[in-house]
């Protein structure tokens, strides 16, 4: 398979890394001053110069290219890029925006914009992605799938305030959540198979990551209203401020450049925003922050967000979760006590090559207390038609969790047809695992 | 400053004028009343002769006017309202002093509504007419009314706009000023017909209707009746006194979203909500002050409770009771809600009840300051945020009003006057409401107020309707010099 990576950000690095290393045919064009040599041991083509010009993108035979990834610092640069290279008969095209107000909705990702297939928002990302961390704290089983598009989550009905006196598949739930299996004694069941809810039982909860709290809290999940201190106002800790406080917490967020503070207290209505350095450890203190329920750093600084992270752990804080721009120091920092450390260039390269179908070994995740396991399959942009969910003929106890079509979660009884490109996510016993393949193989082409 | 331009559109507007002066010309041919045709068809010949002299000194000017043009263009032509205004009382002789009749002009133009006549029953017809087509002009603002009118200004609309519309913004309208100033007009005009139609069909005889409804969407408070509106002592009309009062101190962007069906906006307005808040608690307070006063008839006194204090609260100043013989605690609540006045984008004036709850939020912010000095608490109300510069003009309009208020008294006091005369004397008239207490209560006039008070309270009048700043500006030097 072959890959072009366009730019020389840190992202683009890991990319080559891990496509090489999966027997990937790499090039990388960059027009960067930034010295790629120690790349050529990876084996890969690094061409230098300027990806919006055609005749450049066809040097590097763009046109038969599976993936492409514009990951360059510049927005509008990978959006044209990306662009010319899905013109020029790329399959798949991937930007990078980090400008939160290029996208029309709070997704993380949105396709199918200007030509390009996918667009992605790294902060938005990273935000999800902690998340869901912070979702995990409480629930055993929490993922994010095809591009944080579609969360996956089981909650025991022993947690709700009380046992749901309905069917499972006749909860009524916010539109784009839904409850597709119930898993019991072991087992997932389909959900229309299952009359009455027992207390051992756990639920199957599925949507859109940012309506999944509002499902929760519909289910009867109780929800904590413990407090939330965010420090650094960079684009992914004011959305984290804002679906959190949306969850009805007490958030406080310090920034300190005087200017973006004023910006965010405009922006966020139930967010008190401080102006100070969230690294100081008497504000820490006055602050009283060994009540806090969740200390997230997200400023632009590592070391800081590591620290003040470790530092809020010392005096007291819960939980305390680190964003992180490198990638790597993760594992460290988690054996020193810090609950979760979020690396923002991991994320988006985890999600890039999910979303290009080139790895999916982050997904196929074995689902808590079962024996099923997460599958999903793409359809693929060249089908020839669309067909019907009804031709599908699934093997024994595999179930159809849901369709992400364009970033959205779609309930499988809310449409008849798959379309190109559509992401089916199936729960599928280990064993009837290649069954399942085989029988989706035939759409495959 | 270029002299010529401010005479060209003084001259426009003096046209204007005299084409208002054809109303009461009109209706005394109309009615075969010799001395008020006399009077108004005078008026009316003196400033077309200014108009057209003006107009022709400035024949060669360029209609484009600057900043400091169009400051001196508004704050002239206010001023010569009051007195071309007045001149057709004295003429007739209805009002035979000078400074008095220009008191009741600049009253009139600036929907004040305190008057100097006492027997306002003996008053001629035409002049009746001419005292609250004089409201309803000023309300909106004749300078809105040329802005709307004129074709041919353009560019210097916005800067003429600027300095007479009321409050700190202008909500809901934002395309051109021009089809702002026009649409704010049509929007008046149907209240003012509405209005007219629902006194008409209460029972009023059709030239009180329309006078009456003048006065009430003007928020001014001149009557053809020397008891105002307790002359026809009819519950109807006074409800219908009372709506129609509320609407003109509403902001008038709001009923253009109405229009083009955004019923949402008036409920959803912030500051709408505010003042609605704040006249139901006075009210209530009112109402139960009185309840004694009405054999604890709870109806009644609910009715005279709203009619008094929307009266105020609305800077109209009609009246359907002394409520100078309210208790106490009832008047000096009606005394301080003098000062809030109506809505931004009313006819209303006052300090606007958007600047009262800036205000307010500026306070709380200043009190969660001090126990965490680092937060950042940006003043909102609605949807958008006060930027500091708007708060900085907020506080020091209110600081100027105050100051203005205050020293006016004092001259007032110094003149001979009660305290309490002189102190709701000048925010009467400084916050275009009309009646104050004591010798200036809603029964009493404003005769007795010596002829330089009655100078100085005209003044004032037109530093509330113009915003202070507007009209004080002019007297900077800086405004006269050049560059």
């Amino acid at each position: 398979m072959k890959t072009v990576i366009i730019g020389a950000s840190e992202v683009a690095v890991i990319l080559a890394k891990m496509l090489s290393s999966n027997m990937h045919d790499v090039t990388i064009i960059h027009n960067e001053d930034r010295d790629l040599r120690h790349l050529y041991e990876l084996d890969l083509q690094i061409i230098e110069g300027d990806a919006t010009h055609r005749a450049l993108l066809k040097q590097a035979a763009v046109s038969q290219a599976t993936l492409v990834a514009s990951v360059s610092h510049n927005a509008s640069y990978n959006l044209v890029s990306s662009a010319l290279a899905s013109e020029l008969g790329a399959q798949i095209s991937i930007a990078v925006v980090e400008d939160p107000g290029f996208f029309s909705t709070s997704a993380a990702v949105e396709y199918d914009v200007l030509g390009v297939e996918a667009v992605l928002n790294t902060a938005r990302l990273a935000g999800q992605e902690i998340m869901k961390r912070i979702r995990k704290i409480d629930l055993d089983f929490v993922v994010n799938l095809v591009g944080a598009s579609i969360q996956v989550l089981l909650v025991p009905i022993r947690r709700l305030n009380k046992v749901p006196s309905q069917a499972p598949s006749e909860l009524s739930l916010p539109h784009g959540t839904f409850v597709p299996a119930v898993l019991r004694d072991g087992d997932l069941i389909a959900a229309q198979e299952v009359h009455s809810l027992d207390i051992d039982d756990q639920l199957m909860v599925v949507g859109t990551p940012a309506l999944i709290s509002s499902a929760l809290h519909k289910l009867g999940v109780p929800s904590s209203r413990g407090r939330v201190m965010i420090v650094g106002g960079s684009s992914a800790g004011a959305q984290l401020a804002r679906r959190l406080s949306r969850e009805g917490r007490r958030v406080q967020l310090i920034e300190a450049s005087e200017r973006r503070a004023v910006e965010l207290a405009e922006d966020l209505e139930s967010v008190t925003i401080l102006n100070a350095d969230g690294s100081n450890l008497a504000l820490l203190e006055e602050l009283e922050v060994q009540d806090v329920e969740y200390m997230i750093t997200a400023t632009s600084d590592d070391e800081l967000n590591l620290t003040t992270a470790l530092m809020s752990k010392q005096l007291g804080t819960m939980h305390a979760f680190a964003l992180m721009n490198r990638a790597g120091y993760g594992a460290i920092y988690e054996r020193l006590g810090v609950n979760g450390v979020v690396s923002r260039d991991d994320t988006l390269s985890k999600n890039i090559m999910t979303i290009a179908d080139v790895d999916r070994s982050d997904e196929n995740e074995t689902i808590k207390g079962s024996h099923h396991v997460l599958e999903i399959w793409r359809a693929p942009s060249n089908m020839k038609e669309n067909f019907s969910l009804n031709a599908l003929n699934l093997p024994p106890q595999a179930i159809l969790l849901g369709i992400v079509r364009r970033a959205q979660a779609l309930q499988p009884g809310q449409t008849e047809a798959i379309r190109p490109r559509d992401s089916l996510v199936f729960a599928v016993p280990q064993s009837q695992i290649k069954a399942l393949r085989r029988v989706l193989s035939k759409f495959s082409n | 400053m270029y002299p010529l331009a401010v005479a060209k559109n003084l001259s426009a507007l003096l046209l204007l004028f005299a084409a208002l002066l054809c109303a009461p010309v009109g209706l005394s041919v109309s009615q075969n009343n010799m001395s008020a045709l006399v009077a108004y068809a005078t008026s009316a010949l003196i400033t077309t002769i200014l108009a057209v002299v003006l107009g022709f000194i400035s024949r060669n000017a360029k209609p484009r006017i600057h900043r400091k043009d169009a400051l001196i263009t508004v704050a002239m032509m206010w001023l010569m309202m009051g007195v071309l205004g007045g001149l057709p009382f004295v003429i007739e002789g209805s009002i035979s002093d000078p400074a008095a009749a220009l008191f009741e002009a600049v009253s009139g133009f600036t929907t004040t509504g305190a008057t100097v006549v006492s027997d306002v029953d003996g008053l001629s017809d035409p002049t009746n007419l001419w005292r609250c087509l004089m409201h309803w002009i000023g309300g909106m603002g004749i300078v809105v009314l040329f802005v709307a009118v004129f074709p041919q200004i353009g560019v210097s609309a916005k800067q003429l706009f600027k300095n007479e519309a009321a409050g700190p913004i202008v909500d809901g309208f934002k395309p051109r000023i021009k089809e702002t100033a026009f649409s704010l007009w049509i929007v008046y005009t149907i209240l003012t017909v509405l209005c007219a139609v629902s006194f008409f069909a209460a029972g009023m005889n059709s030239y009180d209707a329309v006078c009456h409804a003048m006065s009430t969407l003007g928020t001014g408070g001149f009557s053809t009746r020397g008891a105002s509106t307790g002359f026809y002592q009819s519950p109807l009309i006074d409800w219908i006194t009372c709506f129609f009062m509320f609407v003109a101190a509403l902001n008038f962007g709001l009923f253009y979203d109405v229009a083009r069906g955004r019923w949402r906006s008036l409920f959803q307005d912030k500051e709408t909500r505010f003042y609605l808040m704040i006249n139901l608690l006075v009210v209530m307070v009112v109402m139960w002050c009185i309840l004694p006063l009405h054999n604890d008839n709870g109806i009644e006194s609910l009715r005279y409770a709203l009619f008094q204090t929307l009266a105020v609260t609305t800077t109209t100043g009609f009246m359907t009771e002394d409520f100078d013989k309210y208790p106490d605690i009832a008047r000096y609540i009606l005394f301080m809600c003098m000062f809030m006045g109506g809505c931004a984008g009313s006819t209303a004036g006052g300090l606007k009840a958007i600047r009262i709850l800036a205000i307010l939020k500026l306070i709380f912010r200043e009190l969660a300051l001090v126990i965490q000095p680092r937060q950042v608490i940006p003043v909102r109300i609605g949807q958008s945020t006060f930027p500091p510069k708007v708060l900085h003009a907020i506080l020091t309009f209110s600081v100027a009003f105050f100051f203005l208020w205050a020293f006016a008294s004092a001259i007032l006091v110094a003149m001979g006057m009660d305290f309490i005369s002189a102190m709701s004397a000048t925010i009467a008239c400084l916050a275009s409401i009309g009646p104050g207490l004591n010798k200036v209560g809603p029964t009493q006039n404003f005769m007795i107020v010596p002829a330089a008070g009655k100078v100085l309270l005209s003044f004032c009048m037109i530093a509330g309707r113009l915003e202070i700043f507007a009209l004080f500006a002019v007297f900077h030097p800086q405004c006269w010099r050049k560059g």
